[in-house]
């Protein structure tokens, strides 16, 4: 008698669940030959029969969730007797583990567009009501789940603990918001699936800022973070592999430049986009980014107004941050930090020393699409786009 | 601007190019001294004469094959077939000839008419004169089919025709004949392939095919007072088909019936709902649908026919089904 067991396939994979039987009791197996279709954390498998012989007894129904390594059936001779220890053993776990038949895929009526809206933002269509004919969900039922945000802040909990050892006491519980989740689980996929690499320059801001200067006096208000933008998008335009996106084992690069730029509201982090930045002159760039963040204080963005981007600037140089490393905005390949103007004592022809206005940019890239030389070039382009702004009008 | 009927457009832009191109020349039963069947050549006889205003026997493959043949030749034809019914006997000379030929000969020879046609829906004619077929033409590649709403587009998109050096199948609504609308004393013209927002809206997208376009834009009306905002869009022509422009309103709204005279079975909505599917699937808040006529020879009891033609209520209908099911 041979013992089929569930496989570990990975050293994360603590249970398998039975998806299909591919054998009846009393039916001959060859060594080797698929016997039972299982599903573990991260993909579906088939299972082999150890031996060659007639697969004796299942253990299990279809729909059983059972811990890695356990027997789930016996092979054997149709003449042999199958020892009652082995099945007595199986029987214990069975009646231990067997839960209660689950459908494979929940099916969720929701209309197409709604399936991507929920993607995009993150919300579990499972835990939406539709509205829509016959319960489908709906762009809208999707946008109120997103509108639900509220950092509604709990009362504290009663201070608990009778035993010895004290817990720290809690002061108050905030439940994460849509908001928060989505930023936490986006944040995490990155850092996890992005190979983040960082590298660093210093920008000579004074001509800019002097011909900011200029174009204020003829054209009115132009803020630094449109130069910003315009710069990277122009630079994107000659090294486009940083405006593309890593899929499966594709890099595609994106025929639109649209610069997302990172907002801090009270809700949280948003990212509202500027289609078609490289197109687009400072004044036009300078308008938008005024109306997507006043668009983003009022709550007011529009689902149009946070898709597309291909690139993300953050700037925390209103903040006093002079230098920090962000983390790239999935799925784009690569993430701007800007960090606050200082005047700071640079070197000259090597003797001399004299105070600039100086920003550090970071430049955050993914390691799988880009190596670092073209990462260099690329943020170099912005640098030096940045100190020759007469380029950008 | 001065107002006009759909059928005094028609009439206007067909008398303007027999005085400003003598290449063009009309052929059709009828449209001498009787004047057409609508009325829409009277008294070009007497102004043009029979060179240029032909009356012919009752044979549809004749009047679409001497067309052809003068066209080959350098002329202009206009031909008219009575009732779009009548079509099937001229396919040959249409689909098969006329559609092929310039393909056929790399080019060198080219078949510029236009074959004027008309569907009488709503009139009580009968089944065999009464269909709305356009979607015949659409599986034939090289034949433009354009099909007028309103008189302004009726001028504009004849005009167009009229510049075309292929064969174009122009098709009017006989219950359209006497809708009134504003139409420019100059000779402009509508391209093809470019859809008019006859209406815009924010709810839903209803693309209208001909007379359905009146039809959608009641149902827009009433439906605006419950607080609805309908999109109503006129393809104009439907080979070429401007499918960006269905698309752009679709991501606007979500949204989409398509409203048309044919059957719903293989009609021109199944084309539009397939590209619909195509290109903005993800954009699509509800299943697409379609308001069109029932799979059944058109009655000739006009309180049948009623009840058999697709109109505002249906629309409305299917907008409600839609948004609440």
């Amino acid at each position: 008698m041979h013992q089929v067991i569930i496989p570990r396939f990975d050293p994360a994979m603590k249970t398998g669940r039975i998806i299909k039987w591919l054998k009846n009791e009393g039916e001959a197996v060859n060594k080797g030959e698929p016997i039972v279709v299982v599903e573990g954390e991260k993909t579906v498998f088939e299972v082999e029969a150890p031996e060659k012989g007639f697969l004796r007894k299942i253990f299990y129904p279809t729909g059983s969730e059972i811990e890695v390594l356990k027997p789930i059936a016996l092979i054997g001779e149709l003449n042999e007797n199958v020892p009652q220890e082995l099945i007595e053993k199986a029987e214990v776990v069975e009646t231990e583990k067997l839960k209660e038949e689950k459908p494979f895929i929940k099916h969720v009526k929701a209309s197409p567009l709604a399936k991507k809206l929920a993607e995009e933002y993150g919300v579990n269509l499972e835990e939406i009501e539709g509205t829509g004919p016959d319960g489908r969900i709906t762009k809208e039922d999707v946008l109120n789940a997103v509108k639900k945000v509220s950092l509604t802040i709990k009362p504290s909990l009663t201070e608990a603990s009778v035993t010895g050892l004290k817990p720290p006491l809690i002061a108050k519980i905030i439940p994460l918001s849509r908001t928060r989740k989505t930023i936490a689980e986006r944040l995490l996929y990155s850092l996890h699936e992005a190979a983040s690499t960082t590298i660093i320059t210093s920008v000579n801001l004074e001509n800019l800022i002097e011909y900011r200067e200029k174009i204020k006096a003829s054209l009115g208000e132009v803020s630094l973070t449109a130069f910003i933008v315009k710069a990277a998008a122009k630079a994107l335009e000659t090294h486009p592999i940083f405006n593309s996106t890593l899929e499966k084992d594709e890099i595609k690069i994106f025929e639109e430049i649209n610069i997302a730029l990172a907002i801090n509201t009270e809700d949280g982090l948003v990212t509202p986009v500027i289609k078609n930045s490289n197109k687009k002159s400072i004044i036009e760039i300078s308008n938008a980014i005024k109306e997507l963040t006043n668009k983003a204080f009022q709550r007011k963005l529009s689902i149009e107004d946070l898709t597309g981007g291909t690139f993300t600037i953050t700037n925390l140089g209103a903040y006093d941050v002079e230098i920090f490393i962000p983390i790239i905005n999935p799925p784009q390949t690569a993430i701007l930090g800007v960090g606050k103007i200082e005047n700071k004592p640079i070197p000259v022809n090597g003797d001399k020393i004299l105070i600039k206005p100086i920003a550090v940019l970071t430049l955050v890239f993914d390691h799988r699409v880009v190596d670092g030389v073209p990462a260099a070039k690329f943020l170099q382009e912005i640098k030096r786009l940045l100190e020759n702004p007469t380029e950008l009008s | 601007m001065r107002e006009l009927t759909y059928g005094e457009a028609i009439r206007e832009a067909l008398r303007n190019a027999l005085i400003k191109n003598p290449k063009v020349f009309l052929i059709g039963e009828d449209i001498g001294a009787y004047g057409g069947a609508f009325k829409i050549t009277n008294s070009f006889l007497e102004e043009f004469g029979a060179e240029r205003v032909k009356d012919t026997p009752i044979s549809e493959a004749a009047i679409v094959g001497a067309a052809i043949g003068a066209a080959l030749m350098g002329l202009k034809p206009i031909a008219e077939i009575m009732y779009m019914d009548f079509i099937p006997i001229c396919l040959e000379q249409l689909a098969n000839q006329a559609a092929k030929i310039r393909f056929m000969s790399g080019g060198k020879l080219k078949v510029p008419i236009i074959v004027r046609t008309q569907y009488s829906l709503g009139r009580a004619h009968g089944a065999q004169h009464s269909q709305f077929i356009p979607s015949w033409f659409l599986q034939v590649p090289g034949l433009k089919v354009a099909l007028p709403s309103t008189p302004y587009d009726a001028k504009g998109l004849f005009n167009q025709a009229l510049k075309d050096d292929n064969p174009v199948l122009y098709v009017e609504c006989s219950l359209l004949y006497r809708v009134k609308g504003p139409v420019p004393e100059e000779d402009y013209t509508i391209p093809f392939g470019k859809a008019d927002v006859k209406k815009e809206g924010e709810d839903v997208t209803v693309v209208a095919i001909s007379r359905m376009v009146h039809e959608a834009l009641a149902a827009a009306n009433i439906l605006e007072e419950k607080g609805l905002s309908i999109e109503v869009i006129d393809p104009r022509t439907i080979q070429p088909l401007d499918i960006e422009a269905i698309i752009d309103s679709v991501k606007k709204t979500g949204r989409v019936i398509i409203a048309e005279d044919d059957c719903k079975t293989g009609g021109v909505g199944a084309e539009i709902a397939a590209l619909i599917v195509e290109k903005a699937f993800d954009y699509l808040d509800a299943p697409i649908t379609r308001v069109a006529a029932p799979d059944i020879p058109i009655p000739f009891s006009p309180k049948l026919e009623l009840e058999y033609m697709p109109n505002k209520d249906k629309i409305i209908q299917a907008v409600n089904s839609l948004l609440k099911g």
